[in-house]
């Protein structure tokens, strides 16, 4: 095997699928990218038989043939090449030699391509096709409040739920996140758990314009971006009910600027971010909204927000990082904060598209 | 003004737990009456002074006890019952100073320094209070009066039963002197061992150790092995609602009989979930890290324990993290004890959950609780429990009235 490409797409190629391959793993195969040169380009595929992504690099191809490379450090060397093309060969015992310009080469030992899996291949099932822009504002606004305890398995990815409308959701069960699309709808509902490795995955494939397509079956899901293919494994299980959590009334609505929101429950963490534990509160009055935050041994922090706010006065407490989260990752200017009462659910909604149930804290 | 001299007063209940059930049972005096664990087997928890001298020893096992002393009296542990008289001498005790800090069920340090004035002699206070312990629970007691805590629980170890031993600053010298290593706390058996290799036997010969050889073998140890050989301590009489809170809270139980079955554990966790959860949630504690601890019949022990991105205090919660570590951990011969031990502890300014089947096992949980500490444990417990016996209680070494150590 034999081509020369660009050294930067083949970085960024590679480095794409770096962290898809497994450090420490059983199977020794798995942590080298499959490299498959014919027809002008070449291909990589790595995987760690949970997920498996697909890239492609175009390249002058003098002699096709498939190899793996130990993927780390074929990232290391790539990474350190300044040459703006690279030859790359590979001989019959698969030792990948590199040669940027005359004076640099390095080999790398590889192993034989025929010890890797296969990329599994989708026939006739079912497919979405969305932008990709949106898919990853869904997967950004919702992604951060998936659950990273193992004893809640079905919670450690995001729900895509297909139906009347396109909901993505992800929940830890004290909060919970939901970007909906009406654009998206299917005859036949289905939800899909996408864990979080994938997701994390996804987010650096939508790194680009163009279109999304999404292909199911019971339990795999293929995605294909501009830059690449993905396919995963899905959670095996229910995502619980998650309608019935969200709130169909509250007693008040105030609107908020996030970026002075974000502000505020900044300065608080300040005081709270040493604590396992943090507490921050939201105390409502008329046209005022006084933030705190305390620490036994550390401090205070106060801060008062202008808001219109005309009900009786409310006091509720929150995990800070909660709110931070939300104001983090949503794109709107405005927030509009839905209460009830000091232990009932609050909704944070950002824009037509964006919610996120958040419980508070009793204090 | 002077500095009164500091004053601290080690006492030491003479074998509680059956010292305890003698008081209450007449016909069990002057008996050797042995106190055990579950009802089917177990180990000697205490024995009577009667049966002490017939060879009998806390950790004996029964058959070994009773081939040794025929007559031997064997009486199923009440915790109830101790938990009850120790709690009534520790509230006793503060009558004398509010500086009492309780170390164990049947232990405590009474700091009187500022209170000794009002006493005629250090002698008078002591007796006085052997007097009251005798006078309202038939129960007498050991006391060591020293200038720190470390020489005061030397002591009362020095006469026992009934003793009072009063070591002060002039005397010091030469009664430490002979004084054997290992009768000093925080001297183990390795630390014993190592000294007896050397020809080091008492606090006298260890007192000619130099400083820098014992801080070459012990490191940071070293210094208070060095100040611990001339009675030298600085700990403070911490009064136990001061005492910082624990770093973990944990049950473990001797089985009745040997679980055979990894079911059977299972059983025993549950029980034990139910426990450690009631305790945490008493303490509006959460915890993040779980241990379990098992010993097979050959007394080889083996723990694991994980950390779980969660916040634990819901009994089931912890149950399953429990099991999910069981599941990993070998079963190599049938099981004679189980123990459970969450810590990571954080204060829970509790985080309501999401969802309704969550919210209502907190609110199950409050429940059982509520009624479970008007009605007593096991008032209100899951059925899956319903067939074992639930008495079965051993009161740990750690043990506190208040706070974290309660029963187990």
């Amino acid at each position: 095997m034999k081509f020369q490409c660009a050294t930067a797409a083949l970085r960024d190629a590679v480095q794409l699928i770096a962290p898809v391959c497994p450090v420490r793993t059983t199977l020794a195969v798995l942590s080298n990218v499959h490299v498959v040169a014919e027809n002008g380009n070449i291909q990589l595929t790595g995987t760690d038989l949970d997920v498996a992504v697909k890239t492609s690099v175009v390249a002058d191809v003098a002699k096709g043939g498939a190899t793996t490379i130990p993927v780390r450090l074929l990232l290391d060397v790539l990474r350190r090449l300044n040459a703006e093309t690279i030859q790359v060969s590979v001989d019959e015992n698969n030792v990948a030699t590199l040669r940027a310009g005359d004076k640099t080469q390095c080999s790398l030992r590889g192993m034989a391509a025929m010890d890797f899996p296969k990329f599994p291949q989708f026939e006739g099932s079912d497919k979405v096709e969305l932008a990709a822009k949106d898919l990853s504002e869904m997967l950004r606004s919702t992604s951060y409040a998936v659950s990273r305890d193992e004893t809640r398995y079905v919670l450690n990815g995001v729900c895509f739920s297909f139906g009347e409308r396109f909901d993505v959701v992800a929940t830890d069960g004290r909060r919970l996140a939901k970007y909906t699309t009406t654009a998206i709808k299917r005859e036949e509902p289905r939800q899909l758990i996408v864990p979080t490795k994938s997701i994390n995955m996804l987010q650096q494939m939508l790194a680009a314009d163009g279109t999304v397509t999404l292909r199911y079956t019971t339990n795999q899901l293929e995605i294909t971006t501009p830059r690449a293919t993905m396919v995963t494994r899905l959670i095996d299980g229910h995502y619980p009910n998650y309608m019935q959590v969200i709130p169909k009334t509250c007693q008040v609505a105030v609107e908020l600027s996030r970026k002075a929101f974000l502000d505020a429950i900044g300065l608080a963490t300040v005081v709270t971010e040493k604590t396992k534990q943090a507490v921050v509160r939201l105390a409502f009055e008329r046209n005022k909204l006084t933030v705190t935050a305390q620490t036994a041994d550390i401090g205070e922090v106060n801060e008062v927000l202008d808001v219109k706010y005309a009900a009786e006065p409310m006091e509720i407490a929150f995990n800070p990082t909660f709110l931070t989260d939300v104001c983090q990752n949503v794109e709107a200017d405005e927030l509009v904060m839905e209460l009830t009462n000091a232990t009932s659910p609050a909704v944070v909604r950002a824009g037509e598209h964006f919610l996120c149930v958040i419980m508070p804290m009793r204090v | 003004m002077n500095q009164p001299p500091r004053t601290i007063i080690h006492l030491d209940m003479n074998a509680f737990f059956a010292a305890v059930e003698q008081a209450a049972n007449p016909s069990l005096r002057d008996l050797p009456i042995a106190v055990t664990g579950a009802r089917h087997r177990t180990v000697i928890l205490t024995a009577s002074y009667a049966a002490k001298r017939a060879g009998i020893k806390t950790g004996d096992l029964l058959h070994e006890a009773r081939s040794r002393c025929p007559s031997l009296r064997l009486v199923p542990a009440d915790p109830d019952k101790y938990i009850h008289t120790s709690q009534a001498i520790m509230s006793l005790l503060k009558n004398f100073t509010p500086l009492v800090e309780v170390a164990s069920i049947d232990e405590a340090f009474l700091d009187v320094t500022h209170s000794l004035h009002l006493f005629p002699s250090i002698e008078t206070l002591a007796q006085i209070i052997k007097h009251e312990i005798k006078s309202h629970f038939n129960l007498t007691c050991s006391l060591g009066v020293a200038p720190n805590k470390l020489l005061a629980k030397l002591a009362a170890e020095q006469q026992k039963p009934d003793g009072l031993v009063i070591v002060t600053p002039n005397d010091l010298p030469h009664w430490l002197a002979p004084i054997p290593l290992s009768s000093l706390c925080g001297i183990g058996p390795h630390i014993t061992a190592f000294f007896h290799q050397r020809g080091i036997h008492t606090c006298g010969d260890l007192q000619r150790l130099p400083l820098p050889f014992l801080q070459r073998h012990f490191g940071a140890l070293g210094l208070w092995l060095h100040n611990a050989a001339f009675g030298r301590d600085n700990s403070p009489v911490i009064p136990t609602e001061d005492a910082p809170n624990p770093k973990s809270v944990g049950h473990s139980m001797t089985l009745e009989r040997n679980a055979e079955s990894r079911e059977d554990v299972l059983r025993y966790l549950l029980q034990l979930s139910e426990m450690v959860g009631r305790r945490l949630r008493a303490h509006h504690l959460t915890a993040s890290t779980v241990a379990v601890t098992i010993r097979f019949a050959s007394f080889h022990t083996i723990t694991t324990r994980q950390t779980f991105h969660t916040d634990l205090s819901q009994s089931n919660h912890i149950y399953h993290c429990a099991s999910t570590i069981w599941k990993r951990m070998p079963m190599l011969e049938p099981v004679r004890l189980v123990g459970l031990s969450v810590s990571s502890l954080t204060p829970n300014a509790q985080q309501l959950p999401l969802f309704p089947s969550e919210q209502r096992r907190m609110r199950l949980a409050l429940a059982q609780d509520l009624v479970n500490d008007r009605f007593g444990d096991y008032a209100l417990f899951p059925a899956t429990l319903l067939l074992r016996n639930n008495r079965t209680r051993i009161i740990a070494p750690a043990w506190r009235p208040e706070g974290l150590r309660n029963t187990c």
